[in-house]
């Protein structure tokens, strides 16, 4: 969850005060699952690994299940677990750098999401051996996003555009009743260049793409999705996934997981989940787009070629 | 006033920065009509531009507390951030912005630029 730029727009009478409230969940939950907080509920958990299970909150506790979940249906191309591969990258930080391969085969035995032992009865979580960790970044944002909206109902809020880094939660329809339009960001042009819009009320849109953050060495690119299998970011095809969902917790995993399994796989889970959209760049500059939203993408960018699924 | 206006009136945009546990809240309401960009760091408002008045090129340069820098181009209608000591210049590379609602972020330095006012091309907000 480091570095994301947070920006609610909240519409009615109990803006200013539901507002407040969402920002203080906000820092809730990353005072409980960030990685980079000393004293959060995950850094604990990690520092266990091997030893001791660590007694989690309602929230940590349900978004490492959800987050296994996930990982068994993807086959494991989401893997929370994916930590000690992240951090020896540092990819986002001052000691981003490209690890040696046998530095990649070390850390990658301890990825494996099988290792995470849930006791649901006690809260607590336990990761079986030293040196495994936990990193919710593929799905802590879509799971905040959720609880943010719950607040602005419960403050009888019932339009408001929540965007946590890119990860859209449009509450509702718009003031004047029409549906939101959020852009699809071009994979690649600069931030805020669209390739067409998506039109949505009280949808979840999230969207992973290897152009968000991402470093470069010898002309070759290496971005922030990693494939727990390899322990390189991940090479499927895909330069975008964005899915459009009830819940955002779904949006997030599901995003990241289908930009691991390429385009085919991708699709085929999407369209096995009812409820749930997607639309996938390819490299080669193609846009798939699901069923049920069809008529709500707008492709404007010419260089883009829809394809028709 | 128009009922646009009223419920422009209602608006609450609340924009924050999580970065590395610190939290800065940012706060404005938007107020319509000319191409204002406003520059924040930590929350706090450092420098407003009309950018409609812009007539020439001029640049700025912010400095943090521990001496890093954003240099911040303006021109007529536009706003960029030209230079910056940050480890990945996502700023600079963010591009120029000239349109009401757009968005120039640098997390290290926590320095936000925002063109202020109501419409953007009708789109509500970004995926990416």
């Amino acid at each position: 969850m480091m570095g994301t730029v947070v920006q609610l727009k909240v519409y009615g009478k109990n803006a200013e005060q539901a507002t407040k409230k969402a920002l203080e969940r906000i820092s809730d939950i990353e005072n409980k699952m960030s990685v980079n907080i000393e004293t959060s509920e995950i850094t604990k958990l990690n520092a266990k690994s091997g030893i001791s299970g660590e007694k989690l909150s309602v929230d940590s506790y349900y978004v490492i299940e959800k987050a296994v979940q996930y990982s068994k249906l993807t086959g494991g191309a989401l893997d929370v677990t994916i930590e000690p591969i992240v951090k020896l990258w540092g990819i986002g930080t001052d000691k981003e750098r490209v690890p040696s391969k046998g530095e990649i085969e070390e850390k990658l035995k301890l990825v494996d999401y099988k290792d995470i032992l849930l006791d649901k009865k006690k809260s607590t979580v336990q990761l079986r051996g030293p040196g495994q960790a936990i990193d919710l970044g593929a799905i802590a944002k879509g799971y905040t996003a959720d609880e943010i909206k719950k607040i602005l109902i419960d403050n009888k809020i019932n339009s408001a555009l929540i965007n946590l880094g890119g990860n859209v939660f449009a509450l509702g329809s718009k003031v004047d009743g029409t549906s939101w339009n959020i852009g699809l960001q071009n994979p690649l042009d600069t931030r805020g260049q669209y390739i067409g819009t998506i039109s949505v009320t009280d949808k979840s849109v999230v969207t992973s793409g290897n152009y968000e953050r991402f470093f470069i060495v010898d002309g070759k690119r290496y971005h922030h999705i990693f494939d727990p299998k390899t322990g390189y970011p991940s090479e499927a095809g895909l330069i975008s996934t964005t899915i459009v969902s009830d819940k955002s917790i779904d949006g997030d995993a599901l995003s990241t997981s289908t930009y691991i399994l390429g385009l085919e796989k991708g699709l085929k889970l999407i369209e096995s989940i009812k409820g749930v959209d997607a639309i996938f760049i390819t490299n080669d500059k193609k846009v798939y787009v699901t069923t049920g939203i069809k008529d709500d993408f707008n492709l404007t960018n010419k260089e883009f070629i829809y394809e028709k699924r | 006033m128009k009922k646009g206006d009223k419920i422009v009136g209602i608006v609450l945009l609340v924009i924050v920065v999580i970065a590395l546990g610190a939290t800065s809240i940012y706060k404005a309401s938007i107020k319509g009509s000319a191409n204002i960009a406003v520059i924040k760091r930590e929350g706090k408002v450092i420098k407003t531009i009309d950018l409609n008045k812009v007539v020439k090129p001029e640049e700025f340069t912010f400095k943090t507390a521990n001496g890093h820098f954003n240099t911040i181009l303006v021109n007529h209608n536009s706003i960029s951030i030209k230079d910056a000591d940050c480890p990945h210049k996502e700023c600079v590379k963010s591009g120029v912005i000239s349109k009401p609602g757009e968005m120039i972020v640098c997390l290290p330095f926590k320095l936000i630029i925002n063109i202020n006012g109501q419409k953007n091309n009708g789109i509500d907000a970004g995926t990416f």
